[in-house]
């Protein structure tokens, strides 16, 4: 089995008993309010995208309206020339949306022309010019209904446009609407924040955009799967996609009047910016608290293990014989009580030790004595005496006889140290014990 | 064990630490630069979307060594202030390699940041000849003025018996303009012709024609040459047909996109230019990108989207096969050669292309390739 320091278990333990919880809360945010956030923003951006459909399209209404107008009051007037003209220029100028306005035969030359800027000098140049070849005016030409144009780069106004042609009676009447116009207004729809506002023709090209970036620049971003199915469908879709390097996730809405879409897209980013702030704001105080609670931990762990290493040292010191030493003391019960049953299990075996080897040594001391070569009794008994002063640690040794009729010790002898200490004389007769009586040796630790 | 316990608190503030990118899986970024607004941006539009088909088909093929490329687009609105601007944010972004711009006083705009920085311009449509033979950051995937002048002076002169031309071209783009300009002169007057007229305009919204368009008729020369952007050459073409229908009329190849034929109408049937996209091309590989640029686009890509095309393949190739260490243009020209969609384009030591070039005559509102 695998064994760790206690440091770095008591380092580790409560990193993981943080981190674990925060873990989980990750994962529920990831995989629950993330996507809830997600819907909730998509449900808004589908919103937004109605309400700028709905002024996209009452804004070209009026250009429609206008051309419509036109086309209409030239059939039921019949108007020619020097009328046709100011007609044009009238309805032009009451247009905030239309940047030209003009008639086209059925050859597809211009026959009257009115721009929204004042540039006479160009209308007379614009006049008689060839648009034959322009889809719009072919589509409307063969069909003989109005229709939108896709964004086409136009040779009126030298840059990309968005027209709408009437059938009239004998000419066409095409109304170009200033992409410029276009994106100023859904500049202020969107309202200067974080929302990407963009109207997509049926082809994928961005006709205009919120800041004027992509209008004009014919980007076609029909490859996106979002505004792929946005394209093919006429109901709402939404998703998340790609533009420019960014992630982003957007809504999509159609434009009935003109087959054109809204697309309205935000960068998740700044989808998600409250919730990554609180994220991150609480991120910092985890790791802060994370590096406290290590450093804290560290500290503890060591403390604690050196407590246990100190415990562990006296131990050894016993272990090595020396008992000199008092046992470790905490202000932690379960560490005194450890302690205290280690002192216990030491002094036990210690116990035991002393007296197995006092056992061994009486034991070496009897096999000792039986073993003596004496010659006489005096001999024996003197080895005898010695013995078990030296086993019994003791001072001084005496020699009882016992005598069995008359149950009394009669001291016999005694130790070379009582000779030594009282000035006693040991004596030197010896009587023959007989039968029933028995001989004893008794010491002291003190004379 | 102090030591242990500083390395496992190493770890786990690294565990903890947001993870960062890795270069390895960092995408390979890619600039363009080009006219993508105003009265040139068929040009810049049909190039950056060249640019874009090839990117997006490297990517859908797994990127380059695993990793994919971000294109990074800027509009320069045929404005020399612009353009430096914007090549300044892609220089700014550590690009090393920008394709673009598409006009040639764009291109002699930015030439001098460019050769102070690290990064490579390869543009797919400048043609000037003040670029030329030059040891610089500027390389180019196509042949420079003299190349269509003279063709288109020959052509005219030989095939189509001119031999007075009155000229008209854009000083807004003069590098280019006047360039061509020269050269048709060299190559026209060499066979025997003359420059009669010579007129300028500076392109804009509010530019009129039609007082050039009779002071060039009024030349008496048999041949207008138009020098200038689809949108106006369309223009002047109108209002050249207007007053003389049969005029010839010859045009540089920057007009000769796919929308000047719509702008122009009926006036641009007859229209010569000189080309170096042959449209009845019927090969496997330009029917291929012709019809991935269709489905992706919605429209054809004339000679500017197939030169951004171009130009996005020799970049791209570049990367994959630039050394540890070399630099894109050392790994460019140490290749030499690319294979184009219609071409192989083959480098000179300096950076500039060779390309085979063609006449084309508008008829039935189509570039037909006639010599």
């Amino acid at each position: 089995m695998a064994t760790f320091p206690l440091r770095r278990i008591l380092t580790l333990q409560p990193i993981v008993a943080l981190l674990l919880p925060f873990g989980v809360a990750a994962l529920i945010g990831y995989f629950w309010i993330a996507p809830q956030i997600r819907k909730d923003a998509e449900s808004r951006q589908l919103q937004i995208a109605r309400a700028v459909a709905s002024q996209v399209e009452s804004y070209l209404d009026t250009s429609m309206a206008i051309v419509g107008a036109a086309a209409a009051i030239h059939h039921d007037l019949g108007m020619t020339g020097h009328n046709r003209q100011h007609l044009l220029d009238g309805l032009v100028s009451s247009s905030r949306s239309l940047g030209s306005l003009y008639a086209v035969n059925p050859d597809g030359r211009i026959s009257s022309i009115a721009l929204a800027r004042e540039a006479p000098k160009q209308n007379q140049e614009l006049e008689g010019l060839d648009l034959s070849r322009n889809a719009l005016f072919r589509t409307v030409a063969q069909s003989g209904k109005p229709g939108w144009s896709e964004a086409f780069l136009s040779v009126i106004n030298g840059g990309l446009s968005a027209a709408y042609a009437v059938p009239g009676d004998g000419v066409i009447v095409v109304g170009e609407v200033d992409l410029g116009s276009l994106s100023r207004f859904l500049k202020q729809v969107s309202g200067g924040n974080d929302l990407l506002i963009m109207i997509v023709d049926d082809k994928g090209q961005v006709i205009a955009d919120h800041d004027g970036r992509r209008t004009a620049q014919q980007l076609n971003i029909g490859n996106i799967s979002l505004v792929r199915r946005g394209l093919d469908s006429d109901l709402p879709t939404t998703g998340r996609f790609d533009l420019s390097g960014a992630r982003m996730t957007g809504s999509m809405i159609q434009i009935p009047a003109v087959d054109w879409h809204v697309l309205v897209a935000q960068k998740d980013g700044a989808l998600y910016r409250t919730v990554l702030n609180i994220a991150w704001i609480v991120l910092a105080c985890i790791l802060t608290a994370l590096l406290c609670a290590v450093a804290a931990s560290i500290y503890l762990a060591r403390k604690l293990a050196a407590r246990f290493d100190a415990l562990a040292l006296h131990a050894r010191t016993i272990a090595r014989g020396d008992r000199s030493g008092a046992w470790p003391l905490s202000s932690i019960d379960e560490f005194n009580q450890l302690s205290g049953s280690l002192k216990t299990m030491a002094d036990t075996l210690y116990r035991q030790e002393l007296d197995l080897r006092e056992s061994e040594n009486r034991t070496a001391s009897l096999y000792n004595i039986s073993q003596y070569p004496f010659s006489d009794e005096a001999g024996f008994l003197d080895h005898a005496l010695n013995e078990v002063v030296r086993l019994t640690a003791s001072a001084i040794g005496y020699i009882y006889f016992y005598n069995e009729h008359t149950r009394q010790f009669i001291l016999h002898s005694w130790s070379n140290g009582i000779v030594r200490s009282r000035s006693r004389k040991r004596s030197t007769t010896w009587t023959a014990p007989g039968s029933g009586a028995k001989w004893f040796v008794s010491a002291s630790r003190s004379c | 064990m102090r030591c242990r316990s500083i390395i496992q608190l190493v770890v786990c503030g690294l565990l903890l630490l947001p993870p960062s990118g890795c270069q390895k899986n960092e995408p390979i970024r890619l600039g363009f630069l080009g006219g993508l607004s105003g009265r040139v941006a068929d040009l810049g539009v049909a190039g950056r979307n060249g640019v874009q088909l090839a990117v997006e088909q490297c990517n859908a093929a797994g990127g380059i060594a695993g990793r994919q490329v971000a294109l990074a687009v800027r509009d320069d609105e045929q404005n020399p202030e612009t353009a430096k601007r914007v090549a300044g944010e892609l220089i700014g972004q550590r690009i090393e390699l920008i394709v673009g711009p598409m006009t040639s006083s764009m291109a002699m705009a930015v030439m001098p940041q460019i050769n102070a920085s690290q990064t490579i311009l390869l543009s797919p449509t400048v043609t000037t000849v003040e670029l030329n033979g030059q040891d610089d950051n500027f390389l180019r995937v196509i042949s420079d003025t003299s190349n269509y002048a003279s063709k288109s002076a020959r052509y005219l002169y030989q095939k189509l018996g001119s031999r007075s031309v009155a000229a008209i071209f854009d000083n807004s783009n003069r590098s280019y303009s006047e360039g061509w300009l020269n050269d048709f002169r060299s190559a026209f007057e060499a066979q025997g012709g003359k420059i009669v007229l010579t007129k300028t305009f500076q392109s804009g919204r509010d530019t009129v024609f039609q007082p050039v368009a009779r002071e060039l008729l009024a030349s008496q020369a048999d041949t207008v040459l138009i020098i200038s952007g689809a949108v106006d050459s369309a223009l002047i073409c109108q209002q050249i047909r207007k007053l003389s229908p049969r005029m010839r009329i010859g045009m540089s190849e920057w007009a000769s996109t796919e929308r000047f034929i719509e702008l122009a109408g009926t006036a641009a049937e007859g229209v010569v230019v000189a080309q170096f996209m042959d449209r009845n091309d019927t090969s496997p590989r330009y029917r291929n990108f012709l019809t991935a640029y269709r489905a992706r686009f919605s429209q054809d890509p004339g000679f500017a989207g197939m030169a951004g095309y171009d130009a996005a393949l020799v970049a791209l190739e570049a990367f994959a096969i630039r050394k540890e260490g070399e630099k894109l243009k050392q790994a460019i020209l140490g290749k030499g050669s690319f294979q184009g969609v219609q071409q192989t384009l083959v480098f000179d030591t300096s950076g500039d292309a060779d390309r085979n070039t063609f006449m084309a005559v508008i008829l039935n509102g189509q570039y037909v390739t006639v010599n």
